[in-house]
């Protein structure tokens, strides 16, 4: 009985430190069956294998996590992580229980002792979980970093495992004498917080790239969007040029009464110019009022991308924008995903146009970014399917992903729609202070 | 009765849409009245303040206060929800998508020689005195809820199903041609409609637009081809509802 209950505790510290890890909820159901069937699997194996049945648990839960997520590393590496977390705090415990309470391995096979026992280790693995989540979290946020290095991570995260257990099993062999244990306890732990410390640098030094990388970026985006800038500013330094001439011109014509020379002049040389006024480079003068410069620079770079696909690309922003209350990395790749969209979508249509407009409204910002559409569009639930692509295979994941980013963020709604043939996007950032008057809204 | 307000700082041009409006109103033989038409944003804002109204609003966007008209459309809005606002501009250009979403306007008209003023008034009157009276009749063809500053309306026969999103608190509506996100709850949602019923522990599905259900796939084929889940827990429920608008 005693037995069942340690056993229970033990699967209840795997079961509940893989949610704690992913930072999601896994539901009431998934948990209960993985419970379940690792509490079977336990009771079935652990007198024929020892420590080993954990392993074949291990099996059984990578499946269930695939079975939710779909994708194989997360799964793994969530299931393997409690695992290692657990023989650690198992062992220091057991090293505590010795050197403090003089209680040998043998002591502590029953009883209420166990219980304590793997009660201590479930506490332990749980602080060393949240732990891990933040680590974990702190990758999984960067994607790009995950997508590379989540093959070395698992590799590693497995390989550490296998360690620990062969170990483990050498000691089973010894029959876990009390030298046995406090080596092997030593040895993980120093093991484990070289693992910590590898991953904490490594984890850095990405973070240091991406960032790096970002600003890259940035600063390319920016200096064409000076580059667009000075082209005005020379535009405006040949008018000015001409301007002077041009009134002098009409002077004469005005002093003599000419008025059938002077309208001709008046349509043939001044109504070019002031079309002219109206050309691309005037329709981003609105960019002067968002004061983000990240955000500034995506939009100015997609913007002119669009204009040199002959988009008519226009962008209004009437007030200053000084924040958004969005991590900025995301928030530019929100509008990167929603403007590539639009100009992918407009450059297809007769009448190519993309629109975007940032609106400062009471208790929130909005990003809205339409554009023209061809009228056999398909329906927009396919839209947003993962891997749908107007423009083939592998190119899908636009929509999508920007689904899952605003899905995360707790202060960002989506709003999309097909009217009149236009398709609208509406992103908004609800400010980080009225996040909570908004529910009662 | 649909009050009209205009505020436009040119006497010339205020003269002329005021015309052009009573004499629309006087022709039509409509339920309008023209009670202010200033060029002070004040005298709009006044009046409201005393009054409580459903407006018809002509505004001018570069009015010569400190406030453009813009942010005069977005105090009215505080007074008068339901009121229709347009906007007269000489720069609709750079301002189309900023009418629309800052302030719900309904429109906008663009002052410059290629439009024709008074035909877009009169169109701006007929739509706002539509939609006036149609509210009035409140046949409760549109689902409306309001998330933060946003009113979302949604015809009933458009929605597919409401979703719950992985944040707490969200909610995704998928229509035909359109999917938001909102702030509430799935149980409020539910009780809105009777057609609504819920098929999962996260989702609403609207009965009029089902075409099938997959009952050992447990998934709910909608009009356009979507599908919705259920669970096991609520699909008897939902066989009962198929098999009564089937039969």
């Amino acid at each position: 009985m005693t037995f069942f209950i340690a056993s229970l505790i033990q699967m209840m510290t795997y079961c509940l430190s893989i949610p704690i890890l992913m930072k999601r909820r896994i539901g009431v159901g998934l948990f209960l069956i993985m419970l379940a069937g690792s509490q079977t699997i336990g009771m079935a194996l652990f007198p024929l294998m020892g420590a080993m049945s954990s392993l074949v648990i291990l099996v059984f839960l990578i499946g269930c996590l695939y079975y939710m997520s779909r994708q194989w590393l997360l799964s793994i590496t969530v299931a393997v992580i409690p695992m290692i977390l657990s023989i650690v705090s198992d062992y220091v415990i057991n090293l505590f229980a010795l050197q403090v309470f003089n209680l040998s391995t043998a002591d502590i096979q029953g009883g209420y002792l166990l219980v304590a026992a793997v009660v201590g280790i479930m506490l332990l693995t749980f602080a060393l979980s949240y732990l891990g989540r933040y680590l974990f979290g702190t990758m999984r946020d960067h994607e790009p970093f995950f997508r590379r290095y989540g093959v070395l991570l698992t590799a590693m995260v497995v390989i550490t495992l296998l360690i620990f257990y062969l170990n483990i099993w050498i000691g089973q062999q010894q029959g876990y004498s009390n030298e046995n244990i406090r080596a092997n306890s030593i040895l993980f732990l120093f093991y484990f917080i070289l693992l910590m410390g590898v991953c904490f640098i490594l984890i850095r030094v990405m973070m240091k790239e991406t960032n790096l990388q970002n600003k890259q970026v940035q600063y390319e985006r920016l200096t064409e969007y000076t580059e667009n800038l000075e082209q005005l500013y020379m535009d405006m330094q040949k008018f000015r040029h001409d301007y002077i001439n041009i009134l002098l011109t009409m002077s004469e014509y005005i002093r003599s009464g000419d008025v059938e020379r002077l309208e001709r002049y008046f349509n043939e040389r001044i109504m070019p110019i002031s079309q002219g006024m109206q050309s691309n480079n005037y329709k981003l003068g609105a960019l002067y009022n968002v004061k983000l410069q990240e955000l500034k620079g995506i939009l100015s770079s997609k913007l002119i991308k669009a204009q040199e696909l002959k988009i008519d690309a226009v962008i209004e922003v009437v007030e200053p924008i000084e924040q958004v209350s969005m991590d900025s990395v995301q928030l530019c790749r929100c509008l990167g995903i929603l403007l590539d969209n639009a100009i992918e979508e407009a450059v297809q249509c007769d009448k190519p146009s993309v629109r975007v407009a940032i609106i400062k409204r009471e208790q929130s910002v909005m990003i809205a970014v339409t554009n023209s559409c061809r009228s056999n569009m398909p329906e927009l639930y396919k839209i947003f399917e993962r891997g749908f692509s107007t423009k083939g295979n592998n190119r899908g994941l636009g929509l999508s992903n920007l689904k899952e980013i605003v899905a995360k963020s707790e202060n960002a709604t989506l709003d999309t729609q097909i009217m009149n043939g236009e398709f609208i996007q509406l992103l908004e950032v609800y400010d980080a202070s009225a996040t909570k008057s908004r529910m009662t809204g | 009765m649909l009050e009209v307000f205009i505020c436009e700082d040119d006497p010339e041009q205020r003269k002329q849409i005021t015309k052009y409006v009573s004499d629309y109103i006087m022709m039509e033989n409509l339920d309008m009245k023209i009670v202010v038409s200033t060029d002070k944003s004040e005298d709009i804002i006044g009046y409201l303040r005393n009054n409580h109204v459903t407006g018809l609003y002509f505004l001018d966007v570069d009015i010569k206060e400190d406030k453009s008209g813009i942010a005069l459309g977005a105090e009215i809005r505080q007074y008068d929800n339901q009121g229709a606002i347009v906007f007269v501009t000489t720069h609709s250009e750079l301002t189309y998508l900023t009418f629309t979403y800052k302030v719900e306007a309904m429109d906008y008209i663009t002052k410059d020689k290629f439009t024709d003023i008074q035909k877009r008034i009169t169109d701006c009157i007929d739509t706002a005195n539509e939609r006036y009276l149609m509210n009035k009749h409140r046949n409760r063809k549109m689902f409306q809820t309001k998330s933060g500053d946003k009113m979302i309306s949604v015809d009933y026969s458009d929605i597919l199903f409401f979703e719950t999103s992985s944040q707490l608190h969200k909610i995704i509506l998928h229509a035909t041609n359109r999917q938001v996100e909102f702030y509430g709850k799935l149980k409020d949602v539910l009780e809105m409609d009777s057609r609504f019923y819920r098929c999962h522990n996260s989702y609403v599905v609207n009965k009029d637009n089902i075409v099938e259900v997959d009952m050992s796939k447990r998934e709910i084929r909608m009009t356009n081809g979507q599908i919705c889940y259920a669970s096991s827990r609520f699909l008897k429920g939902l066989k009962d509802i198929v098999q009564h608008t089937n039969g």
